[in-house]
């Protein structure tokens, strides 16, 4: 028996245990309805006074980061009950007397909030493609376009969340309420300190990216474009 | 296959003192450890489980303090605990493959095991059930059944009856009758009839001290000559229980008929009964707390 299988039976119970809640339901609705809102407009992501067109690129970008800054935030309370679960639902003292290390245990747990994450922003890219036929400026759909920004964007940002979701339940002060506020101010942080530094090395969402990249793009085709700068 | 249990303490915070001294040689055979609520038991099943540090004192396991070294336990260990969860959106068969991962059993290994036990406590057609919707019997079953994936070498069942209606219960003490062989099993109880049909040895825990520890027929040798029926007028009983042990009574048409244990046969028409385990239990008890109301005064 390998330590990669008793990881993997973790992660799978885990997950089972959570998308089979109602809540797991709720959450993921909350990330569709935030998906709509910004191929509907209400979300937008500007560039100086422009904005980009709906094609895959751009809706891709736009919904990666909504998984990467409201999922962030969202997802992390969502899945930052892992370990409590088993305390709560006493399967943790079965466990306790089996012989899996304590790293083999969390790491499982870390792979489930993964893949729980993850899932969400699986569901949200294939929404990309409704979206942006829905909004039918460009019915021309390029998967890697549209899919690239969530492989290279949300998923990773999911891990860092996923793997600081464990961090906060293993260490008892974090553990509870005291916890769920450090955790949204650090994201505030997250967020927002890029924007105050004006420095792409804090970029944990990575809208720096995704504005980069679309003027890039945008200065191919017109020269105007050079001098805008990233705002929401 | 030896578990020594060495002058081992517990004391919890605000200086409650759950276990005080308990000294334990076992080999191969069913333990049934006794003692009313709050006695410790519950305490020295989870050191034993390898769940909880003591105080002071150890626990060997072939030589080997669990303490330090666990994994040797943990790997033959099979332990189901009094207030055991499980995970309430999983069905049987998928709480039991993901335990049987953590335990390290191999996957094939763990499907036929899983299938067997599952026959074992009766569940075949639940199997695909949300664990959610078990009755608490039901639950329990999957409790013994985790607790037996590994085919474990030391198995410690705390108040595994708790919750099983009557035929669960004969059928769970046939299979620790079956299991009991080349392996120790620790039976935790406050029930006297779940270990008498089954223990190789019974020990009495009262208070965290372990008064007795003994074969069945020591202990039961120890109230020998010293059990008596009486027949009272239902009025006349909480006089009898004021003066004697009474360890149980029955209603019948010419009076209750009560089981009573004391060193001389009561006033009236006693007549000597052979011994029960749950007269020895009691006495033991009765003889604990006027040993230690001795000590108060």
């Amino acid at each position: 028996m390998t330590r990669a299988t008793a990881v993997s039976a973790i992660a799978r119970a885990d997950f089972l245990e959570r998308v089979r809640r109602y809540s797991f339901l709720f959450t993921l609705g909350f990330a569709l309805y935030l998906g709509y809102l910004a191929t509907a407009g209400k979300l937008m992501l500007r560039l100086g006074y422009m904005r980009g067109i709906f094609n895959s690129a751009w809706t891709g970008g736009l919904l990666s980061l909504v998984a990467s800054s409201f999922i962030s935030l969202a997802g992390f309370y969502f899945v930052k009950n892992t370990i409590q679960r088993d305390r709560d639902t006493r399967v943790g003292q079965i466990i306790a007397a089996t012989p899996i290390s304590r790293f083999t245990y969390v790491l499982g747990k870390m792979i489930s909030n993964l893949t729980v994450l993850g899932l969400m922003v699986v569901i949200l890219a294939a929404s990309g493609i409704a979206m942006q036929l829905v909004r039918g400026e460009d019915r021309h759909i390029e998967f890697w376009k549209l899919f690239a920004p969530f492989l290279l964007l949300a998923l990773p940002a999911m891990a860092v969340v996923a793997a600081v979701a464990v961090f906060f339940e293993a260490i008892p002060l974090l553990r509870g309420g005291f916890g769920n506020i450090v955790y949204f101010f650090v994201w505030g942080m997250g967020i927002s300190l890029p924007f105050a530094a004006g420095t792409h090395t804090l970029d944990l969402s990575g809208m720096f990216v995704v504005a980069d990249s679309a003027r890039n793009a945008a200065q191919l085709r017109c020269r105007t474009a050079a001098s805008l700068s990233p705002w929401i | 296959m030896r578990l020594l249990v060495e002058n081992l303490s517990k004391e919890y915070r605000g200086n409650v003192r759950a276990l005080s001294e308990v000294h334990l040689a076992l080999g191969p055979g069913v333990l049934g450890l006794l003692g009313p609520n709050g006695a410790g038991k519950s305490t020295l099943m989870r050191i034993l489980g390898t769940i909880t540090q003591p105080s002071s004192g150890r626990v060997l396991w072939n030589d080997s303090e669990i303490a330090r070294h666990p994994d040797p336990l943990r790997a033959v260990l099979g332990y189901l605990p009094q207030d055991f969860g499980v995970y309430p959106n999983l069905n049987a068969l998928e709480f039991l493959e993901y335990l049987a991962a953590v335990k390290g059993i191999p996957a094939r290994a763990a499907r036929n095991r899983i299938r067997e036990l599952l026959e074992l406590v009766n569940l075949t057609d639940a199997i695909k059930r949300p664990l959610g919707g078990y009755s608490g019997g039901m639950r329990q079953r999957i409790g013994i059944a985790q607790a037996l994936l590994n085919d474990p070498q030391l198995l410690i069942v705390d108040e595994p009856t708790a919750g099983l209606d009557p035929e669960e219960r004969v059928r769970f003490r046939n299979l620790l009758s079956e299991l009991s062989g080349e392996r120790i099993i620790i039976l935790s109880t406050h029930i006297v009839s779940d270990v008498e049909a089954v223990a190789t040895s019974i020990a009495i825990l009262v208070h965290g001290q372990l008064i007795a520890h003994d074969l069945p027929e020591a202990l039961l040798a120890s109230v020998s000559g010293k059990v008596w029926e009486v027949v009272v007028p239902s009025a006349e009983l909480p006089a009898l229980r004021q003066k004697h042990l009474v360890s149980s009574t029955a209603h019948r048409s010419d009076g209750v008929h009560a089981r009573v244990v004391a060193d001389a046969a009561p006033e009236g028409a006693a007549r000597p009964l052979d011994p029960s385990l749950e007269d020895a239990y009691l006495s033991a008890l009765t003889r604990q707390r006027s040993t230690a109301n001795g000590a108060l005064a």
